[in-house]
């Protein structure tokens, strides 16, 4: 275990640390997860635990809470709090301290709240169990939690479920419910990464005037280490079940001592990325444009409403030959629309494409086929892009089954040639997605791809499921692949970051229309967009299309007439579009509907 | 969509459903071998005599006019009478259906109390006896024929011990009490099936509600074991177990049969037999309308109830 | 980290999930025990003519209600002096053949249909309205009106068997091909401008069949305590030939003077399907997607 301390610039006199954690131990069915971490946080501070997916920094505030899988157990260490000694860390020793003393923020606020109960209910049970006895009381008090967390119309909202609200609502409705006890302590468990960016820096900025008005002592839960940095007094970096740099957060990130939080702050996509790339491939605004979209409309009808969601709206955009376009906005904004209709998955209401000087007609078949043909999707999730029965060999050559004109010898050819430009040896023809790793899949994915030898890769999301350090390590081979075989690429991302990463030119989508666009790091649109980012970088882990790069009321925009659909839950416009996270108005599809499961 | 909605569409479905049942049931008695005008007439009747009862019989119209006229006779309940016994067959329906129907409710009560509480004992206690036994219960139960079991419970509780009586009926207007009574045997056997396939689903349902995040964070609240038990896990368990226990309804109803059989129970699975045997196609014709329309109905009240206690209708249907 | 995890993988030899799957039923003890059941099943079914000491219909009135144990009749005789244990094998193999029967009835036709629901719109409403109206019939009333038309047979109880379980493989295929539809190959499928008869076959199907398995093991337990049923309530098989659910309709006459007539055909029939179950619920946990 190496444990590097830096020097602490806090106040010298320490008061006595509320929580006290020593070479906790933690295994899930005999195998570690958690291997001794030790830290310590005093009244009123706050301690942030970063570590990537599998570093045991989740598994160790649930050992703290007594609420780890039954699959865990607690093979090892102590923890004081207030003074005291715990006994053990069981489900029943921690019960008394779980809500009255400990107040817990979850991870993920869509998942958090009990779909088939009333809010109000939801927030006042916990109030009766910490010893409430008056209806009325509690009903006031659940209000005044709501208020304070910044639910509007708290009366009202009393009494709906939880799908009627939108994400960032529901997470503020968590943080009531957290804070509902009273707390010393509040645990934040990666609170807001299934949200958008702009509602994470408000309910975060929100969080933290909470629990500093109260007084609270905090431990937050996070992968990225900007958001560490920015709201804690101490960081822990944990890497495979180990503590492996404990310090300030301004010491970590300027002289990271250990090798993994160097690559933490390393891999971090950084917006002044373009600056740092060797040459840019091109540098006037010649070029030919491959592809070039004037007007793009696509509307939804939506059952239930008569008016049609207009998901994108009079879009236009060019891509030339060997360079990437990307467009980025946040979920709900209509990017994956556009993708979708570029891949000819999707028909267009409205508007024009051109494939050189050959125009796209929406509704011919025989235009659709050809854009097919020159176009390849690489998609977000490697875990369902690839069919699972198929192996690597069959997956690639999958898209060579449109072209007839090929043998099979030369197929095979091509597939093996493909392997070796994503940098897979050729031992993985055999293999099967699930022995594979996300990166490993997202690599066979663009071999997929590239073996069509498409003139357009589509990556819809591409690196935005992938841990950050994979993500960097795609993005860097998508790179070297279009300076190699000079494809054009339509990248649509929600991360600014990895825009800045690999894109020549931007477009800005926000609700279905384009506020800006233009080449990075020429126009001033990045630049002003970086100065409200820097110190907010976006995600990366499983929020999926869950993140934003507009700042609210940064950006004028145009006004834009919101689908009753979208607004009709929500009262305030902010987090319009977090309730159709996961299901954004492009591809919806039919699901089983329940009296039939 | 909003829940009246919802109801409505489930509403024309169903009766979409019930027509093209009637459908089905109508060409079914015309696809029955041998000549009903024929068998009325009987063997030295002419063919002048055969035509005249045709005509009677509506038999000598087109299809669609038959159909409508089938039609209309259902939904006014002239169902005709029996051949066998002349009886209207409007009324022997309604004197056995109670009994069915008492039979079914009683099955269905304990089959879901017994399930859940089973299925809740698996999952409170996985990977330890209670799961296995349980488990294997379940098993058992979706192994064995229920018929057979009725034979053995005869065997045991009503030769040997003679706790239950082995057969007879009192009508539950009379005294509820004799009533369940006499009831219980053949609806512990009429459960068997019903109840592992509860348990089973229950067992699925909790482990899948007490890892979510929800039940995490009720547990987060500090809230007690019961009431996380109760309103966060089994509260959710049961959306999906109704729907379950719907479908299961079609199979209860084959199950009524042979053990109101067994248990010499005056129902309509009783009556359908007798009506078999006998070829008394009227009464099989009513009997197999009355199933229908009882159980369409009885999902749409399941549809109902799975929106009261599912307060997120999903509304793609 | 990718270069540790490439040659940790390499080292290993692949197999394709369904493999994997097979080779994790190996090490369920529930399913290796379903599975020798089941094997027991298929040897008493497939020997019976050789294995049986009698002939399941050779009556001999000297020898009637004999105990199990005596000499030449291990499981002892019925009211018609005929070998209980010979009987026995004979209908097993009638409820294996009619368990197997339903199941091809339900699955070729189930299986169709829910991959239609599951991928058009259109057909998806006209499907569920279909299924709806096969659940509305009990399959007691589906044997009744089959055995009325053509007369009761195995066939005829094999078929309405069979008809009264399509609904529920046309629910878990659709719920499958809508599931698998909306996954990111599918669509990369559709934009590599693959035919659609092709993503149906080679997608769909393959991804849908674990399921599709997993559902037939049910379906051929309920088939055989079905038939049975029929049997006993005299719709079924019809005597001479040899069932089950005859040989319980006939013990429940004599059932004071030998219960154990009663006992043998029962626990032959909760074996069979304690087999299929057990067997079942392995494989559901090997193959099945959604249960892992």
């Amino acid at each position: 275990m190496t444990t590097t301390a830096h020097e602490t610039d806090s106040s010298p006199i320490r008061p006595d640390p509320l929580i006290t954690v020593r070479d906790l131990r933690v295994a899930y069915d005999g195998q570690d997860a958690v291997r001794g971490a030790s830290f310590a946080v005093a009244p009123g501070r706050s301690l942030a635990i970063v570590g990537g997916s599998g570093s045991g920094k989740s598994t160790t505030v649930k050992a703290l809470l007594g609420l780890l899988p039954e699959n865990a157990r607690v093979v090892g260490g102590e923890v004081d709090y207030a003074g005291e000694r715990l006994a053990d860390l069981s489900e029943g020793t921690l019960r008394h301290y779980r809500g009255a003393r400990i107040g817990l923020v979850p991870q993920d606020p869509m998942a958090s709240l009990n779909p088939s109960m009333r809010i109000g209910d939801q927030i006042c049970d916990a109030l009766k169990q910490y010893g409430m006895r008056s209806k009325e009381d509690r009903r006031r008090r659940a209000l005044q939690l709501m208020d304070d967390a910044g639910i509007p119309e708290p009366a009202r909202r009393f009494r709906q479920y939880p799908h009627e609200f939108s994400g960032g609502m529901r997470q503020r409705i968590l943080i009531a419910i957290a804070l509902s006890g009273d707390p010393e302590l509040l645990i934040a468990d990666e609170p807001t990464s299934a949200l958008d960016v702009t509602v994470q820096k408000r309910i975060l900025d929100h969080l933290d005037t909470l629990a500093e008005d109260r007084g609270l002592t905090r431990i937050l839960v996070t992968h990225d280490l900007g958001v560490a940095a920015d709201r804690a007094d101490e960081v822990v970096v944990m890497s495979d079940g180990e503590v492996v740099e404990q310090g300030t957060p301004r010491g970590i990130l300027r002289a990271p001592s250990h090798p993994y939080s160097q690559r933490l702050v390393d891999a971090a996509p950084r917006l002044d990325a373009h600056r740092r790339r060797e040459e840019a491939p091109r540098e006037d605004d010649g070029g030919p444009s491959f592809l070039s979209i004037r007007g793009l409309v696509k509307d939804f009808k939506i059952r239930g409403f008569k008016e049609p969601l207009r998901a994108v709206d009079d879009v236009s955009f060019d891509i030339r030959k060997g360079t990437t376009t990307a467009v980025i906005g946040e979920s709900g904004s209509g990017k994956s629309t556009v993708a979708r209709i570029t891949l000819g998955l999707e028909k267009a209401t409205s508007g024009e494409a051109r494939v050189g000087a050959r125009a796209i007609r929406p509704e011919s078949r025989d235009d659709i086929r050809y854009l097919r043909s020159l176009t390849q999707p690489v998609f977000q999730d490697p875990f369902s892009s690839l069919n699972p029965y198929w192996s690597v060999a069959g997956l690639i050559a999958e898209s060579l089954v449109p072209r007839r004109d090929l043998g099979r010898a030369e197929k095979r050819r091509r597939v093996r040639e493909c392997l070796d430009h994503v940098a897979l040896p050729q031992s993985a023809l055999g293999k099967y997605p699930g022995e594979l790793s996300g990166g490993q899949r997202q690599r066979v994915a663009i071999a997929r791809a590239l073996v069509a030898e498409p003139e357009l890769l589509v990556c819809d999301e591409a690196v935005s499921a992938l841990d950050v350090l994979v993500q960097k390590q795609i993005l860097d081979l998508l790179r070297g692949l279009q300076s190699e075989i000079g494809v054009s690429c339509l990248f649509i991302t929600h991360d600014l970051g990895v825009t800045s990463e690999i894109a020549d030119e931007v477009v800005v989508l926000r609700r279905g229309r384009v506020v800006e666009a233009g080449p990075v790091g020429r126009s001033s649109t990045p630049r002003r967009m970086s100065t409200r980012l820097l110190c907010w970088r976006p995600s990366q882990d499983g929020a999926s299309e869950a993140s934003s790069v507009f700042g609210a009321g940064g950006t004028e925009l145009t006004s834009v007439t919101r689908h009753p659909a979208l607004t009709h839950n929500t009262t305030k416009g902010e987090e319009w579009n977090a309730s159709e996270r996961g299901r954004s108005p492009g591809p919806e599809r039919r699901r089983p509907s329940p009296q039939r499961i | 969509m909003t829940k009246s909605r919802f109801f409505l569409t489930r509403l024309v479905q169903s009766l979409i459903t019930l027509l093209i049942s009637a459908v089905v049931i109508f060409l079914g008695i015309r696809a029955l071998p041998g000549d009903p005008a024929r068998a009325m007439a009987g063997d030295e009747a002419g063919p002048a005599e055969i035509a005249a009862i045709r005509a009677d019989l509506g038999l000598d119209r087109p299809l669609v006019e038959q159909f409508l006229i089938f039609l209309k006779n259902v939904v006014t309940l002239n169902l005709g009478e029996s051949t066998r016994t002349g009886q209207e067959v409007t009324s022997m329906i309604s004197q056995t259906l109670p009994v069915t129907l008492w039979l079914a409710l009683y099955a269905v009560f304990l089959a879901t109390v017994g399930g859940i509480i089973l299925g809740m004992i698996a999952e409170r206690h996985r990977g330890r006896f209670p799961e296995f036994l349980s488990n294997g219960i379940a098993l058992l139960g979706l192994s064995l024929p229920s018929f057979w079991l009725g034979l053995l419970g005869i065997m045991l509780f009503a030769i040997t011990l003679g706790w239950f009586p082995a057969s007879g009926y009192v009508p539950m207007g009379v005294n509820p009490l004799a009533a369940l009574y006499h009831l219980t045997m053949p609806a512990i056997v009429l459960a068997t099936a019903l109840a592992a396939v509860v348990t089973r689903q229950t067992r699925a349902s909790m482990i899948e509600t007490m890892g979510t995040d929800y039940v995490r964070f009720a547990k987060a609240k500090g809230l007690s074991q019961p009431r996380v038990l109760f309103k966060y896990g089994l509260r959710n368990a049961l959306i999906a177990l109704v729907t379950i226990t719907g479908l299961q309804l079609g199979a209860l109803l084959s199950g009524a049969v042979v053990t109101e059989q067994i248990f010499v129970l005056p129902g309509i699975g009783s009556l359908t037999l007798d009506a078999i045997l006998a070829r008394d196609f009227p009464v099989i014709q009513a009997v197999v309308l009355v199933v229908t329309v009882l159980y369409v109905v009885i999902n749409l009240l399941v549809d109902i109830l799975y929106t009261v206690i599912n307060p997120r209708v999903r509304v793609s249907a | 980290m990718y270069q540790t995890t490439a040659t940790a993988a390499a080292a290993e030899t692949s197999r394709s999930p369904f493999i994997r799957g097979l080779q994790q039923l190996a090490r369920n003890k529930l399913g290796v025990i379903g599975g020798l059941l089941l094997l027991l099943t298929v040897i008493a079914a497939v020997g019976a003519p050789w294995i049986a000491p009698h002939h399941f219909a050779a009556v001999n009135f000297q020898i009637p209600f004999q105990t199990p144990g005596t000499a030449g009749y291990p499981l002892g005789t019925d009211d018609l002096g005929r070998d209980v244990l010979s009987r026995l094998l004979y209908g097993v193999r009638t409820s294996l053949w009619i368990g197997l029967l339903s199941v091809a009835v339900a699955v070729g036709v189930g299986t169709p249909l829910g991959l239609l629901a599951g991928y058009s719109r259109v057909a998806d409403a006209v499907v569920s309205r279909l299924t709806d109206v096969a659940l509305a019939f009990p399959f007691l009333i589906i044997a009744v009106g089959l055995a009325a038309i053509r007369g009761p047979s195995l066939e005829n109880a094999a078929i309405a068997l069979g008809i009264a379980n399509i609904p529920i493989i046309v629910r878990v295929v659709r719920g499958e091909a809508l599931r698998i539809s909306g996954l990111e190959f599918v669509q990369a499928a559709r934009a590599m401008n693959i035919s659609q008869a092709r993503i149906l076959f080679q997608h769909l199907l393959p991804n849908a069949s674990s399921v599709i398995i997993v559902q037939a093991t049910v379906i051929i337990p309920v088939a055989i305590i079905g038939e049975a049923m029929l049997s006993f309530l005299g719709l079924g098989i019809q005597p001479p030939e040899p069932s089950l659910g005859i040989m319980l309709a006939d013990a429940q006459e004599y059932i004071y003077r030998s219960p154990w007539a009663a006992v043998w055909p029962g626990l032959t029939i909760i074996v069979m399907c304690l087999g299929f179950n057990m067997f079942g619920d392995a494989l559901r946990d090997a193959l099945d997607p959604n249960a892992r």
